[in-house]
């Protein structure tokens, strides 16, 4: 019986997710998806530029 | 905003999912068969359950025997596979984390003397000299000797007060009742004297 | 400006337009807005600190005040670890018996220190990546008021004999459920935040923090609920502490990571998809965690088995978390060694990965027989909530203040301190209990060995603990005093950081030094040792002028 129900509900939320995951993919989510990890940076503290670099040469 | 809601739907969704696969569905499928079965905690055990939880029993003491073949509960004679019915009626549970110290689904078998247990939580020290247990002197009082006709503890003589009497408070009584009922025979636990 | 591009703090508050933020197409700088592909608005140091500005007071508020509980819980930690191996110390009184004292230690700590810093920072970090600034802030502030207020009076009841009962629920109902309501609040401002956001596009570590702020509301109301009892109580129980550190402590311990690392190291996210699939695969698998703290126990066995698979599986969002920040810092270790917070920060992540996979290794049923009851799980939870969280926590912060106080830290040479007390005192922590735990759990899974035995053979790996529990506590009271330093302003301003390119520029200038034979590399290390002891104690003096 316990089979029974975990069976149905995996194949269910299978099914949802990958209708989700469809959705996302036909709405273009999934093609520039790199780009957002840029969002940190900024003109200030570019990629490229450590920030932060509290202790200094003198001190190591 | 499409991705905010799809963020908070897909979140609270798969949370339900599994809140529901873990608290709502062991209650459909686990109380029915306690409903059933014939178990009551009363008296001053029941009371004694209560000073079991105030102070914290549970952090080192657990009230679970894993199957026999699995670890060595069954071999340390600590009892058979624990069930559900065995924590019928009583809230919180102290099923317990940590074995510190044995676990005490039997306790009631394996120490059936109420003065072992009265001196055990008096100090542990006075039954069992390596013990890592704390001490609860809270739990009685050290009254004179001369002032009471009731029976003190019977400590050993390095833990006597001279003059003194420790006698045990109700508390104390309650949770040496409540430990003595822990046993995995009697459906019924009896109210103690 | 170049002046402070080097710097990389904020500006002086003064030189920033009092009047609202003005995203028009008339500020000078809008040629140089299109730098990052994705949009940041207006002038960016200027907007961070105008935002940093907005969101100091609660900011600091919350993080001096976890820093707060974390002082206290270290001491109740400290005299738990002891009272341990020394039972009978101050065992006359009640309200120190260790079973309070413990339960105690773990509330202050998880409720107080970890989750009030967890919403100081995940609020403000929110506020960065979204672009936008915190709501109801005089609400949040009267929350936190009430917050300390629940946690004070909780902790009372517990000294008192009215704890619960129940693991990582001790707290009597009626403080946690505004605690519930203040975490609700925190949850409408960032999601409100979602709303206003003038970031179009939502980073990783917003979807964690979201995903943190809405969940532990709902685990806080469920476990709340009077309508469980008996095993069913207990599988409630274990599902309520295994989300407690999987959906509230986890998610905001990883945003941390996903900001700090590429902001730290100026390199973006190795892989921004993998990144969503780790999203995704824990909130998945993390929620059904639970009942593999009840393996063996008197619950039916498929209920298990699905946890002890869900533990398994998690090894997949561990694996691309690891992934991510390994890959990210690969080549850039000099910019974690000059960096404060990227020490914590590293540490911490590090940390996840180990502690995930020991726990997934944990759910399967022939080392859940040996270590199921022992200290060994003790040092795991620790691993979790210190090595990992609180690590990233203390590194959050030494990023943060900084930048909501407009001002330095006054001693590198602390922070240092710091950073190597609490590392060490964690691996002695770690490794002493984990070896002990092993220990005695096979000892108690061989019947021939008396109880007794068992218990004296954990007693050398309890005082370790106690001796790590020393090294931990004066870590944190070192944190305490940086902090302290920090608010209390000196007239001097420190100086400010150098940056790491600064440093190869000037490397690549000077000429490659001779070979140096290993002897005088041993004598000069001696010398430099003592040269350093000495520019140490004169350093943590203050200089003042």
């Amino acid at each position: 019986m316990g089979s029974v129900v975990l069976l149905l509900s995996s194949m269910l939320i299978a099914g949802v997710a990958l209708f989700f995951f469809y959705r996302a993919f036909k709405s273009k989510h999934f093609d520039s998806l790199q780009k957002d990890a840029l969002i940190p940076f900024d003109d200030d503290e570019p990629v490229g530029k450590p920030t932060d670099q509290l202790f200094k040469d003198s001190e190591k | 905003m499409i991705k905010n809601s799809i963020l908070i739907l897909g979140i609270i969704g798969l949370f339900l999912f599994a809140m529901i696969g873990l608290t709502i569905l062991p209650k459909l499928f686990i109380e029915p068969n306690v409903e059933k079965a014939n178990v009551y905690v009363w008296g001053r055990a029941a009371e004694g359950h209560k000073v079991y939880v105030a102070n914290g029993c549970i952090y080192c003491h657990s009230q679970q025997v894993r199957p026999k073949g699995y670890g060595a509960d069954f071999e340390r004679g600590w009892g058979r596979a624990s069930v559900a019915t065995d924590y019928k009626g009583l809230s919180p549970h102290q099923l317990g984390t940590m074995r510190t110290g044995p676990d005490l689904s039997n306790i009631g078998i394996r120490q059936p003397g109420r003065d072992w247990h009265l001196l055990h939580l008096y100090n542990p020290r006075t039954v069992i000299k390596e013990s890592i247990m704390p001490p609860y002197p809270y739990l009685f009082e050290i009254v004179d000797a001369d002032k009471t006709l009731k029976e003190g503890l019977k400590l050993p003589p390095e833990y006597q007060i001279p003059g003194k009497k420790v006698i045990p408070t109700d508390e104390a009584n309650a949770l040496v009742d409540y430990l003595l009922s822990l046993n995995q025979k009697d459906p019924i636990k009896p109210q103690q004297n | 400006m170049m002046m402070n591009l080097s710097a990389s703090r904020p500006t002086n508050f003064s030189k920033i337009p009092k009047n609202k933020l003005d995203l028009s197409m008339n500020t000078s700088n809008l040629a140089q807005v299109n730098a990052a592909a994705v949009g940041n608005g207006a002038d960016s140091l200027e907007q961070d600190a105008r935002l940093d500005q907005k969101s100091s007071f609660i900011v600091i508020a919350f993080i001096l005040s976890g820093a707060a509980w974390l002082l206290l819980g270290s001491i109740l930690g400290t005299i738990a670890s002891f009272k341990m191996h020394m039972p009978d110390w101050l065992g006359e009184h009640a309200w120190l018996t260790f079973g309070r004292i413990r339960p105690l230690h773990l509330n202050w700590m998880a409720y107080g220190w970890a989750s009030q810093v967890g919403v100081g920072v995940s609020l403000w970090i929110l506020s960065r990546v979204l672009k936008t600034t915190i709501p109801v802030r005089p609400w949040l502030f009267v929350g936190l008021l009430v917050w300390n207020l629940c946690l004070l009076i909780g902790g009372i009841e517990i000294l008192m004999g009215h704890s619960r009962g129940l693991e990582w629920l001790e707290l009597p109902i009626y403080t946690i459920v505004p605690i519930v309501f203040v975490i609700v609040l925190a949850g409408e401002a960032a999601i409100s935040m979602l709303y206003t956001r003038k970031q179009p596009h939502l980073y990783i570590s917003a979807w964690y923090i979201i995903a943190a702020l809405v969940s532990f509301p709902l685990l806080g109301i469920v476990s709340s609920l009077p309508i469980f009892e008996g095993t069913v109580q207990a599988g409630m129980n274990w599902w309520y502490a295994h989300n407690a550190l999987g959906l509230w402590f986890t998610p905001m311990g990883l945003a941390i990571a996903y900001f700090l690392i590429p902001k730290v190291t100026g390199r973006p996210i190795y892989s921004y998809p993998l990144s969503v699939l780790g999203f995704w695969s824990l909130l998945l698998f993390y929620n059904w965690n639970g009942f593999h703290h009840l393996i063996g126990g008197p619950v039916p066995t498929w209920f298990v088995t699905i946890s002890i698979a869900a533990s398994v599986m998690m090894i997949i969002p561990v694996v691309t978390v690891a992934v991510n920040h390994h890959m990210t810092i690969i080549g850039s270790f000099e910019a974690v060694k000059y960096s404060p917070t990227l020490r914590f920060v590293v540490f911490a992540a590090m940390s996840y990965t180990f502690v995930s996979i020991q726990g997934s290794f944990q759910a399967i049923r022939t080392f859940n027989e040996i270590i199921h009851f022992t200290h060994y799980v003790v040092a795991h939870a620790h691993a979790g909530v210190y090595s990992f969280f609180t690590m990233m926590l203390f590194g959050a912060v030494y990023y943060i203040m900084p930048r909501v106080t407009n001002w330095e830290w006054h001693s590198p040479k602390l922070i240092k301190l710091h950073f190597w007390l609490s590392a060490s005192g964690i691996i002695i922590y770690l490794v002493g209990l984990q070896w002990g735990g092993i220990i005695q759990g096979l000892e108690m899974n061989n019947p021939d060995i008396p109880f007794m035995t068992v218990v004296n053979n954990t007693k050398k790996w309890l005082l370790s603990r106690s001796f790590a529990a020393i090294l931990l506590t004066a870590g944190h009271f070192v944190f305490a005093y940086n902090l302290f330093r920090l608010m209390h302003v000196r007239k001097v301003r420190p100086a400010p950081p150098v940056t790491w390119l600064d440093i190869q520029r000037q490397r690549a200038l000077q000429p490659k030094p001779e070979p140096v034979p290993f002897s005088k590399k041993v004598a000069n290390a001696f010398s430099g040792l003592n040269q350093s002891l000495k520019r140490w104690a004169n350093d943590v003096k203050v200089d003042e002028h």
